[in-house]
């Protein structure tokens, strides 16, 4: 299918199986060069050897979680790929850390349960509208002013 | 203070960059979003779903979460880290659970995490309410309760949650 065999999909999460539901939602469309990490620590090494063009990013993993990994990618001088694109998937709902995670310098946010349409329309953006990056003194990212970040949550903790 | 942030933010130098697309030199003009490669990956993901017994991978996170629990009753054990803790398989397990068929036991540990979320320490009612959300969990996985557990889990999920409310939900 087109040039997804191209792609390199970097998937950071502490969970196994939520790992391996992502990769068959991937595969399903041909999407088959995917690189696993069960942590930020262990997905900065792995990004350091091998370029990847999108990674989805649980938040909570031990041994530096996904604010801390996007943090240290996007503005750390040793950062291998500041301007990857990184799509978070996670159980925190809570708009208030949604908007931690978009401080943080995430493109996209997916809200756990995951479902194949959620995740496939998230990747649609980053491949056809994803936003311009913009640094000012506080932040470098995705511009969080062109279009607020899509939002599955509830309005108030679950 | 909020005035004060937009203001400075306003009035911070942007420069603005636009990184090489590399996806979409890759993809070019194709999409995934389109109904027939969506029902094809929502076929893969049922698959995936029907092959993952969840409540043999939860069982392990089930009994770290009961050890963890018994943490603070242990006086060598920090009371910040267990909860702590507690929280963080809570918050695994139910977004674990709420993609293989077990709702109800995502409900319940969606409450646990809510309740835990940032708590340093716990009285004795807060324990209580802590070890009833484990116990529940327990149950769930042990009796293998996928679904929304009908009018009891119902009746279990709303009854947690109204300890939560009653105790006091979330520190912060």
């Amino acid at each position: 299918m087109a040039g997804f065999s191209k792609v390199t999909v970097m998937v950071v999460d502490d969970n196994r199986t939520m790992r391996s539901l992502v990769r068959a939602i991937l595969n399903s469309v041909g999407i088959n060069n995917i690189i696993e990490a069960s942590s930020g620590r262990s997905a900065l090494t792995k990004l350091r050897d091998n370029e990847c063009h999108l990674i989805i990013l649980d938040w909570a993993m031990d041994d530096m979680d996904g604010i801390e990994f996007t943090e240290y990618l996007r503005n750390d001088k040793d950062s291998p790929d500041p301007f990857v694109p990184i799509l978070m998937l996670t159980g925190h709902t809570e708009r208030m850390k949604v908007e931690r995670a978009r401080d943080a310098g995430i493109d996209e946010f997916i809200a756990k349960p995951v479902t194949a349409k959620q995740l496939l329309m998230r990747i649609d953006l980053l491949v056809h509208k994803r936003r311009s990056f913009v640094r000012t003194e506080e932040y470098f990212g995705p511009d969080r002013r062109r279009r607020r970040i899509d939002y599955d949550g509830p309005d108030k903790r679950s | 203070m909020a005035d004060d942030k937009k203001e400075k933010a306003s009035k911070e130098p942007l420069e603005v960059i636009t990184p090489p697309n590399k996806l979409k030199q890759l993809i070019g003009n194709a999409k995934l979003s389109d109904d027939k490669t969506v029902a094809k990956a929502e076929a893969a993901q049922k698959a995936a779903v029907a092959k993952v017994d969840l409540a043999i991978e939860a069982k392990p996170m089930v009994e770290m979460l009961r050890e963890r629990f018994a943490w603070l009753d242990d006086p060598d054990m920090s009371e910040e880290r267990a909860l702590g803790e507690i929280f963080g398989i809570a918050h695994d397990l139910r977004g674990m659970s709420a993609n293989f068929g077990y709702p109800l036991l995502s409900r319940v540990c969606a409450s646990l995490s809510r309740f835990t979320d940032g708590r340093k320490a716990a009285n004795f009612k807060e324990q209580e309410v802590v070890k009833a959300h484990v116990d529940a969990i327990t149950a769930v996985v042990t009796n293998r309760i996928s679904g929304s557990g009908g009018k009891v889990g119902a009746e279990i999920a709303e009854g947690l949650e109204a300890a939560v409310t009653a105790v006091g939900g979330n520190p912060e």
